[in-house]
């Protein structure tokens, strides 16, 4: 069951997210001595790898942590814990809309990273878009959260291939997850061209 | 009246699967879930790229050459009426889907990141489509053999291309030949209930018209404009006589259901 003290580690870890994410454009170009100056001014202590027997930091800086990849897959892996939730509390229909607007969110964060990842993955991160959005006009069953979650679990190496961009597709498609849902009320909108400043 | 309950879906309903509005949406959902069997014919795929796929390839094809959703915006607008609104329609329903607002009016300009957003959905939605128009279905019917039903659109040097040859009698690629002159003493009923009707809406005269040109020489209904002018005839015809026609085309269908004894319904 998440709870209130869940939710909020689950912001505190995004905001982290995206700070190592902004970290890791200005780290390549800066020099360990800036580096360790940044993540003071952050708060946050610098990555280096500990010694495990005497647990003293080493010193020797853990390069994964500026890694873009790890920032996504992070960010996938607290999506995928956030679905788990959504699923173990899926008969609490409050609470689960609840979760997964925080799901909503972590998708947002993954398009926000999008700059470095292959067309593939950005493809996905669409179709996820479309699928919790649809979620405030389709009451999803439990197997489709479990979809997503498993769509999730399949995009962690992020450069994904055009196969598994398919497969994941299909998946959501198969679920019953309607992924044409953003063009479904063409005949109630329109869209009118005005000048800058012309009267409404 | 349907002991079977077999339904023939044509391409009104197989555009709404993927386009109608929800409610729409739901309504085909029951009515494909209540039959047994679930028919529809390479003909009506060669219409659903005719009509909606092309839509989202244009849509696409304009979105990929645009800087901004505004220039977009302006390129959809050029359009003759008739061929702008739904087109003009899809684009702000995706916008509006996309803008997280729950505003009734949203206000742009927007942002280059829904621009992309728009170029990689568009270009799904083609993909995805043209592979689900088969979803549900247990068979499609091949009486005509369509070409162009068995081709599909390809993106080639980042565009969809989808145009559909001109389809010529010297040249025939299909069977819709025989399937006319197999077909003659319904079609020539056809024919002599539209002479009968007043009337006759625009759609009508052109599929009476190209009924007058295969009865002068058989032949002539595999040139593309009298072939796709008798579409609903062809649809009709194609339908099993144990099946029920669904369609949200009850103007056209129903003159041409009545006299060849065919059941059609609109999904309800």
């Amino acid at each position: 069951m998440a709870d209130i003290a869940t939710e909020t580690t689950i912001e505190e870890r995004e905001a982290k997210d995206i700070e190592y994410f902004l970290g890791s454009k200005l780290i390549n170009d800066l020099t360990e001595a800036q580096q360790r100056e940044l993540f003071s001014t952050w708060q946050l202590e610098f990555p280096t790898r500990l010694d495990q027997r005497s647990l003293i930091h080493t010193g020797e800086i853990i390069k994964e942590v500026f890694s873009l990849d790890k920032t996504i897959t992070d960010i996938l892996d607290s999506a995928i814990d956030l679905l788990e939730k959504v699923i173990e509390v899926y008969d609490d229909e409050v609470e689960r809309m609840n979760i997964f607007s925080f799901f909503e969110k972590k998708i947002n964060s993954l398009w926000e990273l999008r700059m470095d990842t292959n067309q593939n993955f950005k493809d996905i991160i669409v179709i996820l878009e479309v699928a919790a959005k649809n979620s405030h006009y389709q009451n999803y069953e439990e197997n489709q959260y479990k979809s997503i979650k498993t769509v999730l679990e399949k995009i962690k190496q992020v450069n994904i291939s055009n196969l598994v961009t398919k497969e994941c597709r299909k998946l959501l498609l198969d679920s019953g997850i309607d992924l044409f849902a953003p063009i479904r009320n063409w005949e109630n909108y329109t869209i009118e061209i005005k000048k800058k400043g012309e009267s409404e | 009246m349907n002991p079977n309950n077999k339904l023939f879906l044509d391409t009104t309903v197989q555009i709404d699967r993927f386009s109608g509005d929800p409610e729409k949406k739901v309504r085909i959902d029951r009515v494909i879930s209540q039959s047994n069997r679930v028919l529809t014919s390479t003909y009506v795929k060669m219409e659903f790229r005719r009509r909606f796929i092309q839509d989202i390839v244009y849509l696409y094809n304009v979105i990929t050459d645009a800087d901004n959703l505004k220039d977009v915006f302006l390129r959809i607008n050029k359009l003759p009426p008739e061929l702008r609104r739904k087109k003009e329609g899809c684009l702000a329903s995706f916008c509006r889907f996309f803008s997280g607002t729950e505003e009734e009016e949203i206000k742009g300009p927007f942002g280059k990141g829904l621009l992309e957003k728009a170029e990689i959905y568009f270009r799904l939605e083609i993909e995805d489509s043209w592979e689900e128009f088969d979803k549900e279905i247990d068979e499609i019917i091949n009486e005509t053999d369509c070409y162009h039903a068995k081709t599909g659109p390809v993106l080639t040097d980042g565009k969809y291309y989808n145009k559909m040859n001109q389809c010529k009698k010297t040249d025939l690629k299909c069977r819709i030949i025989d399937f006319f002159i197999k077909n003659k003493v319904l079609i020539d009923k056809i024919y002599e209930k539209l002479s009968q009707m007043e009337n006759l809406d625009d759609e009508q005269q052109k599929a009476k018209k190209a009924i007058e040109n295969f009865l002068k020489d058989n032949h002539n209904i595999a040139d593309k404009k009298n072939c796709w002018n008798c579409g609903d005839i062809i649809i009709a015809l194609e339908a099993p006589i144990d099946a029920v026609l669904s369609t949200t085309n009850v103007k056209h269908f129903e003159p041409i259901c009545s006299v060849i004894g065919k059941e059609y319904s609109r999904p309800s």
